[in-house]
């Protein structure tokens, strides 16, 4: 059973961590942060967190293969994945897309840079 | 002992410099459109005012210095007040949070053992030290002594590197 208010933040950028962080808190959220793909999946075990914002590019594991990982796992496969990504205005489809030759099956895209007010929006869409 | 999440340690980097620039002269905004114009990263940036003037530090991919040091040679307002320095590096350590003891202790750490800083920052997530590129490994090693690094942290050096570029993306027609 995941944690209904916990979202966890995931990059390799601790500046932007940090900041998304601030602002989920600052809305009344519960966070967790994790800083590369490996780190995240042992906090996804630990926690159960109800949502990710996951980054795409990220050493050790990054943001596509965490989020098959997750979506291929029973136990994991409801947690809601946003990827962070630079590309998403070319994204034609958020549930089931090809980039750079990968597929993904997130549930939704934020833009990069991030602006946190859309960034908010889209958390409160997908809960 | 004092936890942190992780460290990073950037490959090697140029330092620039930016002496007396008045606040009213737009040099500094000038500089930093020379170096996207170019596309070239600036993975450190930092500015101190002082009594109307700006003194900008600032750090530049070492492939960069040619042409870093061509562009700046047609702009000689910015050319007279620029110093370059070599072989330097980037040092990072994260979460800072505004924590002024791990500002404190990575600090004296470092100094106490020898080791030069050129400049420091710190951010919303980050405390990011400059040092001799040829001493960021031995300066990583004397500060994971003094501070308990988190067990699963991901590796010092990047497995890539972000550059700007060109390519447009899928489908938009340019």
């Amino acid at each position: 059973m995941s944690n209904d208010k916990l979202i966890l933040v995931v990059d390799d950028d601790p500046d932007l961590v940090e900041s998304v962080s601030m602002k989920l808190e600052s809305e009344g959220f519960q966070v967790a942060k994790a800083y590369d793909g490996v780190e995240a999946w042992d906090r996804i075990k630990d926690e159960k967190p109800k949502m990710l914002i996951l980054d795409v590019m990220m050493p050790r594991k990054n943001g596509y293969e965490l989020c098959d990982e997750i979506k291929k796992d029973d136990k994991f496969k409801d947690i809601t994945v946003l990827l962070l990504t630079a590309v998403a205005e070319a994204v034609p489809s958020t549930t089931y897309t090809h980039m750079d030759g990968k597929t993904t099956l997130a549930d939704d895209f934020i833009p990069k840079p991030i602006d946190l007010d859309n960034l908010m929006e889209i958390v409160r869409d997908n809960l | 002992m004092t936890s942190i999440k992780g460290l990073k340690i950037s490959g090697e980097l140029g330092l620039v410099r930016l002496h007396a620039i008045s606040r009213s002269s737009g040099l500094l905004p000038a500089f930093c459109s020379i170096l996207a114009g170019s596309q070239i990263n600036i993975p450190f940036l930092s500015a101190e005012y002082q009594a109307g003037s700006i003194q900008a530090t600032c750090c530049v991919d070492a492939a960069h210095r040619d042409l870093l040091k061509r562009l700046l040679s047609s702009e000689p307002d910015l050319h007279k007040r620029t110093e370059y320095t070599s072989g330097v590096g980037l040092l990072t350590l994260y979460p800072h949070q505004s924590s002024l003891k791990l500002f404190g202790l990575s600090l004296r750490t470092l100094t106490k053992a020898g080791l030069r800083v050129f400049a420091m920052a710190s951010s919303i997530g980050a405390l990011t030290y400059v040092l001799d590129y040829a001493q960021l490994d031995n300066a990583a090693a004397v500060l994971l002594a003094r501070f308990e690094l988190a067990e699963n942290h991901a590796p010092f050096k990047a497995e890539y590197t972000v550059t700007q570029g060109t390519q447009r993306r899928p489908g938009s027609g340019e």
